[in-house]
């Protein structure tokens, strides 16, 4: 008699806890559709304000993100642009490539970001300064990203497996030229396999704990721990992707990484980048 | 003759402005002044006070004089020397004065017109005078206990410009007066405090919350408390308050501060003086700290100054909820606004210009900026912004704040405007309201300046369509690196090989060294043992001498080191002693393995219970025989004994 009790009680307490969830969902979904056709419309400041409450509310979606570029691109073409609309369109973009799965999306948000950047490239060459939005990786990062990390892992598991059949063929033969090739390859397979291992390392703590943010605000002036302004330090322009290197204990002040240079730069000029939860 | 009269009227004007200029400075330094009597209606005979208070910012007040008429008697005057102070930009404006205080008689009924003066810088000044009614005895209305100006409202004599001075002459100079009985002081129980913060006068700041959202006012005050009983204290070096993480709004029209009452704290009156208070909009969450505001006191005579600073306050910020937040709400728009637009005309033609006045009001953080609506053909240029915002009452920061917007339509027809909205959060309702302002549409006829096809000029031409639906919730990639049994793939091959090889190098030492431990010296002895007990349990006399015979030969030989197989008894036992046996076992040793061989070639045969007694005897010895070093063993293959037996 109690079961089918115990059962209705149940299923009207999981509805329950589900019932906030399902509303958020149901909620971001309306929000994204009102984003999405004032976008359409050619009212890209409804469609900023829509977006941007679908990020304020934790919504990690590269479509999300995507539109949001599109929409402070729109209000800069169409002539409302506020200061740094161009760096949070690059921004959108950007994330959108990090996030999604869909080459399409990929494509489009790689174009659209190409087109930003040559905005900002456009207006600073106007105005006398130097027009680079891109830093060369460092020797190290490029190796890292030379290949994925699980390629990484793939050349790690084969230099693994080739370093201990040439260890067992070596003790195991008496035969000269087979235990000669079985030193070569474990000579060749033991150093790939520390390299591999240690970048599969590197770059699982990268994919772990790195973030990325890009600079929205017209310009970011970098600066010392104590906020005094680097000598002779190029400012980082609008629309550039840094590395988010740490905060300050005010919040006020973040450490970024922008090719070579490591700085401080005022905490609201950066934005970081979504990532996948 | 017309020369001579611009020349006149240059001197004269001349003479005027310093006329004016000295004036100014007289002015500047005239003291002020202020009488008052007891009552205005006394009796005649009867004694009543005349108080004057002089204040300056100059120098000091001197030489009070009652300015009273010769048929009056006048005795005094008793002197309360007072202190007040102004606070501007960091400047402490002190004022230095008295109040003297006469007691004076008119024997006579009438009018009496009592003008008291004093002298300041040389200079006498007198004031306007009281007129006192006297009356026939008895007739006087009865008076108010304690003296003082007749004021109902503030019976202390409180001046906003220094206001604990009527309290040092009630509680100072006039103790006689007072007859040593304490006054009813009233004072405001919400600005008592369990303790005083220090000697003569200490600042104290409070705020109404310390829990707020970014952008909501949190009001700060400083209250400056000065002890009634000490004289002239001395205010400077006023170093503000700092607020890092706030909006910082004034909340009072100067800085010179209001008295706001008395109070009693550690026993003692205190005059309460505002001298700050602020509208306070945190910037960004967290633990936000207040610093405190300093000054320097000095007490009377130059004594030497005491720092006292009011207290540091952290206020805890939070953002308002995610919650039921509307699109384009910003963090720190808080408060309660209102929108109102005005758009003229609403008929232009093609690119004219339509002004957009937009009128912002309301309490609280007001938004700095609007973000107007961008269509398509509707330029908005940099609007021009004034603002009135200030203390809009219950001490709450507001105003309005007005944007004027042009707008040039490039595209003839109906067009759109949009609206204007700030959505905000209200802390009072504590939910979120938007502010509206439709602007409604206007006409543009196709009449002025030319269309511009703005796609061939604007920036960001070629950008991608927009999408529609949203992307599958994009869930975590797996990444081989992630997974436990690739790091066990990654290092199984490499460490089976060295297991492998370390097992079977470890099986072998293993091995030697069971086999060394079966060949030992000890185990060989023991073997001895174990068979010569095994044949003492047997009936085979010849057997069991045999058995104990190597037993003995085996000790000897792995425990003394000396070989004493064939050799003769006497001899043996010799060596026995020389490897350090004692005697007695060499000797047993020696007697033993003579009674064995003899036993064993008897014709008689042995009997057996004669051979265990050998055995014990044997087994004896060998126990006393010292367990050697296994390096201390023979190392000639020669010495083993079992070879020599077994052949």
């Amino acid at each position: 008699m109690t079961s089918p009790r115990l059962a209705g009680a149940i299923a009207v307490l999981v509805a329950a806890l589900a019932a906030p969830a399902v509303a958020r969902a149901d909620e971001a979904d309306a929000v994204f559709t009102q984003g999405a056709a004032a976008l359409r419309e050619g009212r890209p400041s409804e469609a900023i304000a829509d977006l941007e409450a679908l990020a304020d509310r934790g919504v990690v979606d590269p479509v999300v993100s995507f539109d949001r570029g599109l929409a402070y691109a729109m209000r800069v073409r169409l002539g409302g642009e506020q200061p740094g609309d161009l760096g949070r369109a690059a921004h959108g973009f950007e994330e959108a490539r990090a996030l999604t799965r869909d080459d399409a999306l990929d494509r489009d948000a790689t174009r659209a970001l190409a087109a930003v950047r040559a905005e900002v490239a456009r207006r600073r060459a106007r105005d006398g300064d130097a027009a680079d939005l891109e830093q060369t990786a460092s020797l190290g990062e490029s190796i890292v990203h030379l290949v994925p990390e699980d390629g990484w892992a793939g050349v790690a598991i084969a230099a693994s497996l080739l370093t201990g059949i040439g260890l067992f063929v070596r003790s195991r033969t008496a035969r000269r030229r087979v235990r000669v090739a079985a030193t070569v390859s474990v000579s060749v397979a033991a150093p790939l396999l520390i390299a591999g291992g240690t970048l599969v390392l590197i770059a699982r703590s990268e994919r772990a704990h790195r973030v990325d943010g890009v600079v929205v605000t017209s310009t970011a002036r970098p600066s010392d721990s104590r906020g005094i302004a680097l000598p002779n330090a190029v400012p980082i322009p609008e629309g550039a992707r840094v590395r988010i290197l740490g905060t300050g204990p005010s919040g006020a002040w973040t450490e970024v990484g922008w090719g070579g240079l490591d700085a401080w730069i005022v905490s609201t000029a950066v934005r970081p980048l979504a990532r996948v939860p | 003759m017309s020369r001579l009269v611009p020349s006149l009227a240059r001197v004269v004007a001349f003479v005027a402005f310093f006329v004016f200029l000295a004036s100014a400075a007289h002015g500047a330094a005239r003291p002020e002044l202020r009488v008052w009597t007891d009552s205005d209606t006394v009796a005649a005979g009867e004694p009543f006070e005349l108080h004057l208070q002089a204040m300056s910012t100059a120098d000091m007040p001197a030489e009070p004089q009652p300015g009273a008429p010769a048929s009056v008697r006048v005795s005094g005057p008793s002197i309360a020397q007072s202190h007040s102070f102004n606070f501007g930009n960091g400047v402490a404006v002190n004022k230095h004065g008295f109040t003297a205080t006469w007691r004076v008689t008119a024997p006579r009924p009438g009018d009496v017109r009592l003008a008291p003066s004093v002298s300041v810088g040389g200079v006498r000044y007198a004031t306007n005078g009281v007129i006192v009614h006297v009356v026939p005895p008895g007739q006087a209305p009865p008076r108010r206990q304690g003296g003082g100006a007749p004021n109902p409202i503030d019976p202390f004599h409180f001046d906003p410009m220094d206001p604990w001075k009527g309290l040092l002459g009630a509680l100072g100079a006039d103790d006689d007066a007072l007859g040593g009985v304490e006054p009813a002081i009233p004072t405001d129980p919400k600005l008592a405090l369990d303790a005083p913060r220090g000697r003569a006068a200490f600042l104290h700041a409070t705020v109404d919350r310390t829990q707020a959202v970014v952008g909501e006012q949190v009001t700060y005050s400083v209250y400056l408390y000065v002890d009634v009983g000490e004289r002239e204290p001395e205010f400077n070096d006023v170093h503000e308050a700092t607020f890092g993480d706030f909006v910082k709004r004034p909340l009072l029209e100067d800085d010179n501060g209001r008295s706001v009452g008395n109070a009693r704290v550690g026993g003692r009156f205190w005059v309460v003086k505002l001298v700050r208070r602020f509208a306070l909009f945190p910037l960004k969450t967290g633990t936000l700290t207040i610093g405190p505001m300093r000054l320097a006191v000095a007490g009377p005579g130059g004594a030497a100054s005491q720092r006292r600073e009011s207290e540091s306050i952290d206020v805890r910020v939070d953002e308002p909820p995610i919650d039921g937040r509307p699109p384009g709400y910003a963090v720190g728009d808080v408060g309660d606004f209102e929108l109102k637009a005005d758009v003229t005309p609403r008929e232009a033609e093609r690119g004219a210009a339509i002004a957009v006045n937009v009128e912002l009001t309301g309490t609280g953080n007001l938004p700095d900026r609007i973000v107007p609506p961008t269509r398509q053909g509707v330029e908005w240029l940099v609007p021009e912004v004034r603002e009135k915002l200030g203390n809009a009452g219950n001490d709450r920061f507001g105003g309005s704040r007005t944007f004027s917007f042009v707008v040039r339509v490039t595209r003839p027809g109906e067009t759109d405007l949009g609206a204007l909205t700030i959505p905000y959060w209200d802390p009072y309702a504590r939910a979120y309201k938007t502010a509206t302002a439709p602007l409604g549409t206007i006409h543009v006829s196709a009449t002025g300046a030319p269309e511009v096809d703005a796609g061939d000029t604007a920036p960001l031409g070629g950008l991608p369509e927009a999408r529609t639906s949203r992307e599958a919730a994009a869930a975590g990639r797996s990444h081989l690196a992630d997974l436990w049994f690739f790091w066990l793939a990654l290092a199984a091959p490499p460490f089976a090989f060295i297991a492998a090889s370390g097992g079977g190098a470890l099986q072998r030492r293993v091995a030697a060294a069971v086999r060394a431990r079966a060949h030992s010296p000890d185990a060989l002895v023991r073997r001895r043992v174990d068979e010569a007990i095994a044949a003492a349990g047997g009936d085979d006399g010849r057997a069991i001498d045999a058995a104990t015979i190597r037993a003995v030969e085996a000790a000897a030989l792995h425990r003394a080191a000396v070989n004493v197989r064939g050799v003769p008894r006497k001899e043996a036992v010799a060596l026995l002693e020389t490897a350090g046996v004692d005697a007695k076992t060499a000797g047993e040793i020696g007697a033993i393995l003579d009674d064995c061989e003899a036993a064993r070639f008897a014709p008689a045969g042995v009997e057996a219970a004669d051979a265990r007694g050998r055995w014990d005897r044997a087994r004896r010895c060998i126990d006393a025989l010292p367990r050697r070093a296994r390096k201390d063993a023979p190392r000639s293959p020669g010495a083993e004994p079992d070879k020599g037996d077994e052949a």
